[in-house]
């Protein structure tokens, strides 16, 4: 076998490993021994420590779906296990109230009081002893600059919901187009320089009420625009640059 | 001398009840060796006799492992021990304390549905559970709130319970209450 069908190979594993952990794709659904034994038969035909280490990489993958399994077991077996398709019908029929008060009965909050301990103190003390005088930190301040006249915004309250809600069923219609998945720079600089100022700041607030999500990157800090409540992780706030480039009016 | 022996007791009691209840790190609870060298070898015997003096106003001490299970005698050094209610609060409680309706609703939905797919849910499953109760762009806020909180926990796969959850909720009571109660 090349060396290409053998990476082939590993890479096939690895990503059934990925989604196993993500939770995509069932444990059991996994063949874990014969995908060992096919392992096994390459591994003599190794030729490079890059093979070698991405044959590891897959055995200690294969080994943490069975990890997976023995837990899927261990769950199943336990007292806790309810089937989740119960639960969501469950909560779908119980009103909040009901579904409180559930919580409230298996409940025992932690008691703590919140008060000035002497560690707290000798914190406070030395960010006090290290802070610098107020009038140091004030010259420091740029000048407050008045608002020129031209800053209100030229719309009325109701001219710029509806300016919003077009703006909002252009953007879903065509993530909707693009399988839910657009790049920001794409979507805002496709005008002239102002319309493109005009969407981004409509789009500020469209992310703003949670009606589209921005997703970064972390690998090449390209944003893209998501169908809201789509992006992992804690929601946050996200600056986005936006420059005249050397066309624009 | 028993009396010598009572009145340091009663101050290591005290100290005790001091180092549960004032918060001196970012989360609460103190560690197990934490008493042990502040109070001496026998620790334990003070903290049954501050549990006891705790449990006419309504409190207990806890003692529990790092993955939330109850600590035995022998793990007492490594647990975690907490001061926590003895019952469930009452509602006028619950209300005087800034929890709303739907954030302990949610909360009981997300723990029951996490427990029920075995540990780890998606943020995606939690989100389309809460948005069959509430209005959409309230959820976002919420799961951030309980998570901030601890007792929902970000993890690889998704979310999982955080550690007050494991500390403060029974979460077999939450799933038999669940299920036993009748839908409006």
């Amino acid at each position: 076998m090349s060396s290409q069908k053998r990476l082939e190979i590993f890479e096939r594993v690895l990503d059934l490993v990925e989604s196993v952990l993500r939770g995509k794709v069932d444990p059991f659904e996994v063949n874990v021994i014969q995908l060992l034994r096919r392992l096994r038969e390459e591994f003599p035909k190794l030729k490079s420590w890059d093979e070698v280490n991405l044959d590891l990489e897959s055995v200690l993958g294969l080994a943490r779906i069975v990890v997976k399994q023995e837990e899927w077991v261990e769950h199943r077996a336990s007292r806790l296990f309810i089937d989740p398709l119960l639960v969501t019908l469950k909560v779908e029929t119980l009103d909040p109230k009901a579904l409180a008060t559930v919580l409230l009965k298996s409940w025992r909050p932690i008691v703590e009081a919140r008060g000035v301990t002497p560690t707290f103190l000798e914190a406070a003390a030395r960010y006090w002893m290290e802070l610098p005088p107020f009038s140091g930190r004030r010259e420091e301040l740029p000048p407050e600059q008045e608002p020129s006249e031209g800053a209100e915004l030229p719309w009325s309250a109701e001219e710029f919901e509806a300016l919003l809600e077009a703006e909002r069923t252009q953007l879903l219609s065509l993530l909707e187009e693009r399988g839910g998945k657009l790049r920001y720079e794409e979507y805002v600089n496709r005008g002239e320089f102002w319309e493109n100022v005009k969407r981004a700041y409509l789009l500020s607030f469209l992310a703003t009420r949670g009606e589209v999500s921005l997703a970064k990157n972390p690998l090449t800090g390209e944003i893209y625009l998501v169908r809201p409540g789509k992006s992992a992780g804690t929601p946050r706030s996200m600056v986005v640059s936006f420059t005249k480039g050397e066309g624009d009016a | 001398m028993p009396e010598e022996r009572g009145e340091d007791l009663r101050k290591k009691v005290r100290r005790a009840a001091h180092m549960l209840l004032l918060r001196s790190h970012t989360k609460p609870g103190v560690k197990g060796w934490e008493l042990r060298r502040a109070l001496g070898k026998d620790f334990k015997m003070v903290l049954k006799l501050l549990d006891e003096e705790l449990k006419d106003i309504g409190f207990k001490v806890v003692a529990k492992r790092p993955d939330g299970s109850d600590a035995g005698e022998g793990d007492l050094k490594e647990a975690v021990f907490y001061v926590t209610f003895k019952e469930p609060p009452d509602w006028p409680e619950v209300r005087g304390s800034g929890w709303r309706i739907d954030e302990m609703a949610a909360l009981a939905a997300c723990v029951a549905f996490i427990s029920a797919k075995g540990g780890v849910a998606s943020r995606e499953e939690l989100e389309d559970l809460l948005m069959s109760k509430m209005p959409r762009w309230k959820v976002p806020g919420i799961l951030t709130r309980l998570i901030r909180a601890g007792y929902l926990t970000e993890v690889e796969e998704g979310l999982a319970l955080g550690w007050r959850t494991r500390v403060e909720i029974d979460i077999e009571l939450l799933l038999s209450l669940l299920l036993g109660s009748r839908g409006t």
